[in-house]
């Protein structure tokens, strides 16, 4: 019988691929920042990317907490938070490209923030991949610049519901009319 | 050049990944089928066989319910760059569904002192290392079982696999008047620093039970057991100071009879981690969301000033030739391929400049 832990590995190499498909896509963004036809290429390998990583992602981090136990373990624990915030953040580009339209590969600025946004997830993503790693083999290629560590750092329940409803107020209640 | 920068620094960054086979650093203790070694190490084109020799020793008779203790010699053991060597103790060679377990046996404790079917030690000199496991099984039974060990090399990259040959385990019935441990009997295995700790042992037949505690140099500490209950008896393990471990076992006598159990391991360790899972879900959810917004946010911002300024663009106003002047003249060939009129607008000007490829 299939363990959760293979079901895991199966689904990390999808994920890891896509999201790799998107960051390297939003680095090169920023590369060719004045190419509208190569930008509008790499802003579509970039978000596809990302999509297919969000599909993803929820069965990986199912499979990955029924694989251990993320309330003794430090590592697992880390690993989920990293895990639940990538998907924060990939969902909250997505949308984002979506409604802003193609506007961000017109403005430089918005351009620079939204790629670089999309490359701190694919590093959220590598984080995450380097604790597994730490979890599994007991070492990580990260290990070298100092991240991937144990050291959980745990936010007492009222702080993340303090931070889930301002975050939801800033998402979804709409702005006043300054006139 | 810029672009040429990053595409040499995404080569480096892929050409980065190390060539490794297996886990070189090890795979950490626990319960493995055979699965995990053989996908690693069964591979030919990366596998090579392994001059280990097994010795294995267990024990003449194996009573259901009691714990054994099964300790294999592994020699004839090369030298390699990490000096790891990982141990399964195996029920067959299927790579999948091969863990003691499945076949019903539990296993109490190994040699260091944990109780999984893998265990990884590290070879520091000659070329012999010794694993051990003390396992039960409540039921009457027979087993076939067999000892791999995984382990690099020094020369090259190879990872080695070595097998001993199957022995089997018997278990028979305790007899009725023989004293000793209750089957069905698992010690504690982990305590945590700092406190004192009270076993119970269930017995049967048992006039006098003893605990020896497995001191340096063989000299083993002896505590008395005193009777608690019908066939209860019980100790106090006096408070670790530090984490540390140790091994016991213990020795009951009875109508002329004395039965001797395997080692047990008990590791005292400090407090870990220990949560339930909502806080660190909340604490995720927190963090994305928090994510989200703040992306949301920049997004809106930095849309906005381009919102605005197209709010009070008046140039639809101007006549046309003062909006002839604003937007660049479109060259003689026409717009470039691929653009749009309103690209044309933003950056046609940098195109006629030459700074756009």
């Amino acid at each position: 019988m299939l363990e959760a832990s293979t079901f895991h590995a199966i689904f990390v190499e999808v994920l890891v691929g896509s999201f790799t498909l998107s960051g390297i896509s939003f680095l090169l963004c920023l590369a060719f920042n004045s190419n509208l036809k190569v930008l509008d290429w790499l802003d579509k390998g970039a978000h596809l990317g990302l999509f297919l990583g969000c599909l993803v992602l929820p069965f990986a981090i199912i499979s990955g907490t029924s694989s251990g136990s993320m309330g003794t373990s430090e590592l697992l624990a880390k690993k989920t938070v990293y895990s639940i915030a990538t998907l924060g953040f990939s969902i909250g580009l997505l949308v984002n490209r979506w409604k802003t339209g193609s506007n961000v590969i017109h403005s430089k600025n918005l351009l620079v923030a939204h790629s670089s946004m999309g490359i701190l997830t694919f590093g959220l993503v590598m984080i995450t991949g380097s604790l597994g790693g730490k979890l599994t083999r007991g070492e990580s290629l990260l290990d070298f610049v100092g991240i991937g560590g144990a050291g959980y750092v745990a936010m007492p329940i009222w702080a993340s519901i303090a931070s889930i409803l301002l975050a939801l107020s800033i998402i979804i209640l709409p702005k006043k009319s300054a006139v | 050049m810029k672009r040429l920068m990053t595409l040499l620094t995404i080569a480096v960054l892929l050409s980065a990944t190390p060539w490794v086979n297996a886990n070189p650093g090890g795979n950490g203790d626990a319960n493995r089928d055979f699965q995990c070694g053989g996908s690693c190490h069964g591979d030919p084109d990366l596998n090579s066989s392994s001059s280990a020799m097994f010795e294995v020793n267990i024990p003449d008779r194996i009573y259901a319910g009691l714990s054994a203790e099964i300790t294999v010699e592994v020699t004839s053991l090369p030298q390699t760059e990490t000096g790891i060597f990982g141990a399964f103790l195996l029920t067959s060679l299927n790579a999948n569904g091969d863990i003691p377990s499945n076949e019903g046996w539990k296993i109490s404790s190994n040699s260091n002192l944990g109780q999984t079917n893998y265990q990884e030690q590290v070879l520091t000199s000659g070329s012999e290392l010794i694993f051990s496991w003390t396992l039960s099984n409540d039921d009457i039974t027979t087993t076939d079982f067999y000892v791999a060990v995984n382990h690099g090399s020094v020369d090259n990259d190879l990872a080695h696999t070595g097998v001993s040959q199957a022995f089997q385990l018997t278990t028979i019935a305790l007899p009725q008047d023989m004293p000793s441990v209750s089957p069905g009997f698992q010690p504690l295995a982990s305590r945590l620093v700092g406190e004192d700790t009270t076993i119970s042992i269930p017995t049967q037949n048992a006039e006098k039970v003893t605990i020896e505690i497995m001191g340096s140099q063989g000299n083993n500490i002896e505590i008395l057991a005193s009777m608690n209950g019908s066939q209860v008896w019980e100790f106090t393990l006096p408070q670790a100071i530090r984490e540390s471990s140790l091994q016991w076992r213990v020795v009951v006598e009875g109508e002329g009879l004395t039965t001797t159990s395997a080692w047990y391991s008990m590791v005292s360790s400090e407090p870990t981690f220990e949560s339930s899972s909502l806080p660190i879900i909340l604490q995720g959810v927190g963090v994305a969301l928090m994510g989200a917004a703040f992306t949301t946010l920049l997004h809106k911002r930095l849309n906005k000033s381009k919102a605005i300024k197209k709010q009070y663009e008046q140039s639809d106003l101007i006549p046309d030739e003062t909006k002839d002047n604003s937007i660049p003249k479109i060259p003689a060939t026409g717009l470039p391929e691929g653009w749009t009129m309103e690209q044309w607008e933003y950056y046609g000007q940098d195109y006629l400049d030459g700074k756009l490829s």
